[in-house]
């Protein structure tokens, strides 16, 4: 059984482009529109990992990670921020929160499936 | 200094200016935060036909593995195998043919000879005739002379006339025959060394062709071997294009926030300058600031777009080229039929008619060689019954010798007749004799051929019959490999023919730059106009302006690259003399995980 994987961004694209790269990987993708979305579907829902991105309308990518911990089915699942930030205080605040990893965009398809094998064993 | 009228007039000027400024920030905000959230959908767009495309040449990739796995498979190394094999009972076959030829003509030529032997025996059955015709009519005379006392030999001497006559008819029966046949084996002799010349020509010409076609087969079996690694290779490419495009199509993202942190940046100086918190030189250095982030902007979506497109077109390149490169692989020259496979068929089949023609040259000497038999029998038939006549006449001489000894001295020439008649007898019989030993040498050899050429034809024959078989199998398999190529070829060339049309079609499409450019430098012309009579008012200065609460909205480092860029200049340097675009960010180093420079893992 495949592997699911939610990607949470407000860029359509963007969640395009995830989800696009992560099916030919053969992984199973859920999509949210931003940190509110997602928290939602993960509360219904359980995914094998989290690729969110920082700035998102209603919930931004920190409070989306720490509500996520909150939730016993994802307080163990690797979470990634994927975002155009790239600043180290962001990223000590994303690790802080709870992120397994941090990727700035854009990515390129065997970067973010290299860092998804390696976070998912 | 101005004085305390100038100090009014200008404050009038700058609220005057406010106001036009607080306009043309307004409506270049209001465009640029129309742009950013209009062009999403044409990303999503591109982004859906890239899956599509995707998918697409995965399956071109896939006909194309199952086109060289086709050339390499079983079947293939089946059919070569089998036609190495045929190629070696063919030599073995040309040469028994070869040999079987040679003996059957010289055995035919040994016939001739000996037919020519019969020759001299059957001209010494004339002179018997001739002879015993003679003392017929001697006997007859003398027997009428003697008249009563030789009564009986009138009659022994239309027996001997009648019995002459009947050598002289089956001579000249004997004579018709073998001059028959030694035309036929003449004929015979001429249409095996004719067509046996031809066929060997013929076979050997095949049997170097097939050779080659087999050695092209087996070089073209080794690349489809060693293909995969070539299609993988390509389909790596092509990976690597998509990966370019994906990239890319982030590109909106990233320019979005751009533009909207630039809208926002416009609309917070619209408000000062409308509060009045906000002076020219604030104005002159935000709007400088702006003009470099949309031109970055701008620069970085054209970038995007023509990775895109030449990424996309890339997808189709690589097809195509993977396409004819599958297709010389696998020695299909074109899909008009005309194929590596196609000429090795008619090769093939002509190799199955040229043996099979041989079987009928065989078959036509087996014919042959009936006829010599039948013929000889026939010539022996006739043989006999001039000996038997022969023994017939010598037991009537007899008689007549014995019956002149009755008849006394007056039958002294009767007997003398007979006698000489006698001798004929014995000579005709010596003369079958000679006959009947040179027709039995015939026999001997022509049943010697026969059993030969029977026993080689029939095998031959079998042979023949089990080649053309396994030709035709080969033929069959050959085939069929052929038209699935064929198919496939078909079907790949369809497919990317389809793909290019629609990548370019795509590609076509692509406007979202060119519509955002627009916008962009309508936007950098009317805020270049805003900075130009602002530094009328107020000239750059170092430190002028306040330009820290800007960064706080900054997502991106190439956004603080670019404020630092301005920041420095403003502090160091005359600002007209400053750029308003800086340099890209250098490409992220990789790091040690080999992840890429972007990636951090904690």
């Amino acid at each position: 059984m495949a592997k699911v994987i939610m990607t949470a961004d407000d860029s359509a694209s963007v969640r395009q482009m995830v989800t696009f790269t992560l099916k030919q990987g053969g992984y199973d993708v859920v999509e949210a529109v931003d940190g509110k979305d997602a928290l939602q579907k993960l509360s219904s829902t359980k995914v094998d990992m989290l690729i969110t991105d920082l700035n998102m309308p209603n919930l931004d990518g920190i409070g989306l990670i720490k509500g996520a911990r909150a939730l016993p089915s994802c307080k163990f699942i690797p979470i990634v921020m994927l975002t155009t930030e790239s600043q180290d205080s962001k990223k000590q605040e994303g690790k802080a929160a709870g992120a397994t990893g941090w990727i700035v965009k854009p990515f390129k398809p065997e970067q973010l499936m290299a860092v998804v094998k390696k976070v998912l064993g | 200094m101005p004085t305390g009228k100038d100090s009014v007039t200008q404050d009038a000027e700058l609220k005057r200016l406010s106001e036009d400024w607080s306009a043309v920030l307004a409506e270049q905000a209001a465009q640029l935060a129309a742009v950013s959230g209009t062009t999403e959908q044409e990303f999503l767009d591109i982004g859906g036909r890239l899956q599509d495309f995707y998918q697409r040449g995965l399956g071109i990739s896939g006909l194309a593995s199952e086109m060289v796995g086709e050339v390499a498979g079983d079947h293939v190394i089946g059919a070569m195998r089998g036609l190495g094999e045929m190629l070696d009972d063919m030599g073995r076959y040309v040469n028994r043919a070869q040999n079987e030829i040679e003996v059957s003509a010289d055995t035919l030529r040994e016939i001739l000879v000996l037919l020519a032997k019969v020759s001299d025996p059957l001209s010494g059955f004339k002179k018997v005739n001739k002879v015993l015709r003679m003392l017929g009519i001697s006997t007859k005379i003398e027997s009428a002379r003697l008249g009563q006392s030789a009564a009986g030999f009138d009659t022994l001497a239309s027996d001997v006339g009648e019995l002459s006559v009947q050598v002289n008819d089956k001579a000249a029966v004997i004579l018709k025959r073998k001059e028959e046949l030694a035309r036929t084996i003449e004929q015979t002799l001429a249409g095996v060394l004719n067509s046996g010349a031809q066929q060997h020509d013929q076979v050997m010409a095949i049997l170097a062709r097939t050779r080659g076609s087999m050695q092209a087969l087996t070089e073209i079996n080794a690349r489809c071997s060693s293909s995969v690694a070539t299609i993988s290779a390509v389909s790596d490419e092509v990976y690597r294009s998509i990966g370019d495009v994906v990239m890319s199509m982030q590109a909106h993202d990233i320019v979005r926030q751009q533009i909207e942190h630039v809208d926002e940046a416009l609309t917070e100086l619209k408000h000062g300058l409308s509060a009045g918190t906000a002076g020219a030189d604030t104005a002159a250095a935000v709007c400088e600031l702006q003009i470099a982030q949309l031109r970055h902007a701008e620069a970085e979506l054209d970038d995007a777009v023509t990775t895109i497109i030449d990424g996309l077109r890339e997808i189709a390149r690589k097809q195509s080229g993977l396409s004819a490169q599958t297709s010389s692989m696998a020695g299909m020259a074109d899909q008009t039929g005309g194929s590596f496979f196609s000429e090795m068929e008619k090769d093939i089949s002509v190799v199955s008619d040229a043996l099979l023609d041989s079987s009928k040259v065989n078959q036509a000497l087996c014919v042959a060689m009936a006829t010599v038999a039948q013929t000889v029998g026939e010539i022996a038939t006739f043989v006999g019954d001039i000996e038997k006549i022969g023994e017939e006449i010598k037991l009537i001489a007899l008689n007549a010798q014995i019956k002149s000894a009755y008849t006394g001295d007056e039958g002294a020439a009767l007997g003398v007749l007979a006698e000489a008649i006698q001798r004929l007898s014995i000579d005709a019989i010596d003369h079958t004799g000679a006959v009947s030993g040179t027709l039995q040498g015939i026999i001997a050899v022509t049943d010697r051929l026969n059993e030969g050429v029977g026993a080689e034809a029939s095998g031959l024959e079998r042979e023949v019959h089990g080649m053309v078989q396994t030709l035709s199998g080969l033929l069959q398999t050959l085939r069929q490999v052929h038209d699935t190529l064929l198919h496939s070829l078909r079907n790949m060339d369809d497919s990317v023919t389809r793909l290019s049309g629609d990548i370019e079609q795509v590609v076509a499409g692509v406007t979202v730059h060119r519509k955002v450019s627009q916008v962009l430098e309508t936007a950098v012309r009317e805020i270049a106009g805003v900075v130009a009579q602002a530094r009328k008012i107020a000239p750059a200065s170092p430190g002028a302006g306040n330009l820290e609460q800007l960064t706080q909205r900054y997502t991106m480092q190439s956004e603080r690259r670019i404020h630092e860029s301005l920041s420095g200049a403003h502090a160091g340097r005359d600002a007209s003399a400053r750029p308003l675009t800086v340099a890209a960010a250098p490409p992220p180093a990789a790091t040690e995980d080999d992840l890429g420079g972007n990636v951090e893992l904690f």
